[in-house]
């Protein structure tokens, strides 16, 4: 063997250590090889003096507390260096797609869910009068022929709206059928004054909701702050009952510190009580 | 010489030579050569483990031969070592020798 693939395969048996400790070693045994060269020993006599390179690995790794079939280990694995790159960057895509997929799947159930809602409360605003509108319009299979177009059918047990309230004329027996204009004219004020009423509910609700909101924020990060600077006097406490215990001159400022725990702590549970729920969410 | 008796006492002539004064890789492997037959390879991962354990510390001198030499100089850490492996080794051979006396007596 000569010295370059010496020092090449002994450099791969000890790829496991740092580059510098490697390089150590290898300029001292080149240095040994070199020494011997000038003493009048061939080169590959001297690098057989050392005997075998595997024992002289495992030797040099045992002076580090390696283990020397580690290393062996290690050049198997780095013999595949593509495949295993290529495997962690599969997984590595693999996880980040599952993640955007689900996110993006999320993300669209929320945004249909929050379009489904906004649709519901608009129906809620405009859609009830054109739904009672429509149900009340719907023109009946049976409906006798050489009646005007603008005649609607009033449903069983039902009456019209102003004969029930004023009671001027008789109510009408459910089942016949009365003017549609008449009865679109008297309707509409009513309900622009209910679509009126929930906006405004609804607007009394928000402003509701919103300082119930940033009541709530306020309680809780007082009672945050409290909490903390209580777990930090209560350390601060066992500090001092230690120093104290030793001998030293702190007994007022321990005492000081064991009221600063307490009323931090009282702090604390104050903004939690504070904390304003819905409703039905005391219990 | 038995190949576990040198093994057994290549780390106490090594203190030993490089107490008397600092050398390098080279000079050390002559050295202990002198004393018992031993691979040059073993010498340097023994060097390296002393080393890591604080018994030597490492220099480099300027060289007119060829490049700079690491040299090995025995710590205070070595130096109380060193004795109390001398110590074991007379105790050892003290006790052997005498059960040997004694086995050839008896």
């Amino acid at each position: 063997m000569d010295k370059k693939t010496f020092i090449s395969e002994l450099k791969q048996a000890l790829s496991v250590l740092q580059e510098e400790e490697l390089n150590d070693i290898i300029s001292e045994y080149e240095q040994h090889i070199d020494m011997k060269q000038k003493n009048g020993l061939s080169e590959e006599e001297a690098i057989a003096d050392f005997g075998s390179l595997s024992e002289l690995a495992a030797d040099i790794l045992a002076a580090y507390h390696v283990r020397a079939d580690y290393a062996k280990k290690t050049r198997k694995k780095a013999a595949f260096p593509d495949q295993e790159k290529a495997g962690r960057f599969r997984q590595q895509a693999g996880q980040i797609g599952t993640k955007v997929k689900s996110g993006a799947l999320g993300g669209i159930h929320g945004l249909g869910s929050l379009l489904h809602r906004l649709w519901i409360f608009l129906q809620s605003l405009a859609g009830k009068p054109a739904a009672y509108i429509k149900n009340r319009c719907r023109e009946r299979p049976d409906m006798p022929e050489g009646l005007p177009p603008d005649v609607l059918f009033l449903e069983m047990g039902e009456q019209e709206p102003g004969d029930a309230a004023n009671g001027s004329s008789p109510a009408k027996t459910p089942g016949t059928f009365v003017s549609r204009r008449r009865r679109t004219a008297e309707g509409v004020l009513g309900r622009s004054i209910k679509a009126l009423a929930r906006l405004f509910r609804f607007a009394w609700r928000t402003v509701l909701w919103g300082t119930r909101t940033a009541w709530n924020a306020c309680c809780l990060m007082f009672a945050l702050f409290s909490g903390f600077c209580g777990l930090f006097s209560l350390y601060m406490l066992g500090m001092l009952a230690v120093l104290l215990a030793q001998g030293y001159p702190l007994a007022g400022v321990t005492l000081g510190c064991l009221g600063l725990v307490l009323c931090f702590f009282s702090a604390a549970g104050l903004g939690i009580t504070l904390l304003r729920r819905k409703r039905g969410q005391h219990a | 010489m038995n190949a576990q008796f040198k093994k057994g006492v290549l780390e106490l002539i090594v203190l030993e030579s490089v107490r008397q004064r600092d050398m390098y890789g080279y000079e050390l492997v002559e050295e202990v050569s002198k004393v018992v037959d031993v691979n040059e390879g073993t010498i340097y991962p023994l060097l390296k483990r002393l080393t890591n354990e604080h018994y030597f510390e490492t220099y480099l001198r300027e060289s007119t031969e060829g490049p700079p030499r690491k040299y090995y100089h025995l710590t205070a850490a070595g130096v109380l070592y060193r004795d109390s492996l001398e110590r074991e080794w007379n105790e050892l051979t003290e006790k052997v020798g005498s059960f040997l006396e004694e086995c050839r007596h008896g």
